[in-house]
């Protein structure tokens, strides 16, 4: 009797350890996949979106947008639409009374430095400038499938090069502009096929005056048959930290 | 008599200066846009005056299969000697971090750098052009804790905009214009200081910027004749 108890004892204790190192492998297993996981971040997290883009807007509109179609690259973004809104808080608006237009000359003294490097004489223009603390442009992207992106842009540059050196920014060169940007994915605004999903792009392309009455203005990046603009975008682990978060599951099997 | 020669000669310079475009546009138009991919390595911690540089693979056949380099003045930043301590300047001193945003953005320009950083494309046969740029780099806080970790720094995304210089030469001698950019970088050990591989895409707007030198012509004859 005191046999069989004492077997029943050590059955008992076999089964809780066995319990217990099952639970241990897992949690090693758990460790495991999250440190190849972290290892093999930039290789295994993001999937590359490709996309093209041509639009128009004008920094005289309120606030300053420019829209249009994703007009080609990758078949979960293009077809559809897109754009990019400008923070003009504090901007002043044009007074169609003076010859001068004042809206754009404080964006040229806000926004832009002048280099007079020779030979590479030009204007650099940082949306935002560095130390201000405002607010970064913001974009979305809309896929004619109903799939959602958008975020905002951690920097937008803008370069206009002064063809004559003459240190006078005319309408000629102002009309032909060149733009780049990084982009961050929110999970906010991702929607469709992406409602999980955040991540980080970037883009470049052409910024040229359509039409000087209006100041309207082609946003253009790539082209139907090129597609510069990037986007990088992880399925998942977006709310919260993929590390915290896989920690967590650990931590709870011992509980 | 002095009067007939020197029209002779005004109509010499004349006849060439109106063949000189015309061979000029035989060769490549007044404005020209390239696009081409590229990819590279290049090392900012480790290499002094570091050098980020690779090949054109893909796109204009007037930059395919050209060489590429992008060169950074790294004299105001610590020696590549203690690469922590120059990560650190770099990092600390221009890295601008996002918190509505999770990220942080680094612009090597001329206040991160002691002048703003320079690039060439040299082409085996068509030629080479060159310029300045800057470069914004990126990098995600993906965990959102604040921190830069290592993991976070494997995988960044760049975008930059350049000037092209009217010092080209062969086919591109006499353009100048602007060029825009954007790809990502990955680094595979960054606790070690590996190198950095580049990817990414690249637009040049150009024109012809030898303008000058043909409205200076015209003053010289016109000055003949008066």
């Amino acid at each position: 009797m005191r046999t069989q108890n004492s077997l029943d004892r050590h059955r008992f204790t076999q089964k809780k350890e066995g319990v217990l190192n099952r639970k241990l492998l897992l949690g090693i297993a758990l460790l495991g996949i999250l440190v190849f996981g972290v290892a093999n971040l930039s290789a295994q997290a993001y999937t590359t979106y490709r996309f093209a883009l041509n639009g128009t807007g004008s920094f005289m509109a309120h606030p300053p947008t420019f829209a249009g179609q994703i007009i080609g690259g990758s078949a979960k973004l293009y077809p559809g639409t897109f754009y990019f809104a400008f923070d003009d808080s504090g901007w002043p608006t044009d007074d169609p009374g003076t010859p001068q237009n004042e809206r754009l000359d404080y964006v040229i003294a806000h926004y832009f430095q002048y280099d007079s490097t020779a030979g590479a004489e030009s204007w650099w223009g940082y949306f935002q400038p560095s130390g201000y603390g405002e607010p970064m442009p913001k974009w979305r992207f809309y896929s004619a499938a109903g799939d959602t992106l958008g975020g905002g842009c951690s920097q937008v540059t803008i370069a206009i090069k002064d063809l004559n050196a003459n240190g006078i920014m005319e309408a000629s060169e102002y009309a032909t502009k060149v733009v780049s940007g990084n982009m961050i994915a929110y999970i906010d605004y991702g929607g469709g096929c992406f409602n999980n999903s955040c991540g980080i792009g970037t883009f470049s392309g052409t910024l040229k005056v359509v039409d000087a009455l209006t100041m309207q203005e082609e946003w253009a990046v790539g082209s139907a048959t090129s597609s510069p603009g990037r986007l990088y975008i992880q399925d998942g682990g977006c709310s919260v930290g993929v590390q915290t978060s896989s920690w967590g599951t650990i931590k709870s099997i011992y509980r | 008599m002095i009067m007939k020669e020197k029209m002779i000669i005004g109509l010499f310079l004349l006849a060439g200066m109106i063949i000189a475009p015309a061979c000029a546009s035989a060769q490549l138009p007044e404005a020209l846009t390239v696009e081409f991919e590229f990819d590279g390595f290049g090392n900012a911690i480790l290499s002094s005056l570091p050098v980020y540089s690779g090949s054109i693979f893909e796109g204009d056949p007037l930059v395919l299969g050209a060489d590429w380099w992008i060169r950074i003045d790294d004299s105001s930043w610590p020696a590549p000697s203690n690469p922590q301590a120059r990560w650190d300047y770099l990092f600390n001193n221009f890295a601008t971090y996002n918190a509505g945003l999770h990220s942080w953005t680094i612009v090597f320009d001329e206040h991160s750098c002691a002048t703003k950083p320079v690039w060439e494309i040299d082409h085996a046969t068509n030629g080479m052009m060159g310029g300045t740029l800057i470069v914004a780099l990126t990098f995600m806080d993906s965990n959102k804790n604040g921190i830069l970790d290592l993991g976070e720094r494997m995988f960044a995304v760049y975008s930059g905009d350049l000037i092209v210089m009217k010092y080209g030469t062969g086919l591109f001698a006499g353009y100048c214009g602007l060029g825009t950019f954007d790809g990502s970088l990955h680094n595979a050990d960054p606790a070690n200081w590996a190198d950095d591989y580049v990817e990414g895409s690249c637009y040049l707007d150009l024109q012809n910027c030898e303008v000058g030198v043909r409205e200076a012509s015209w003053t010289a004859i016109k000055s003949m004749f008066k």
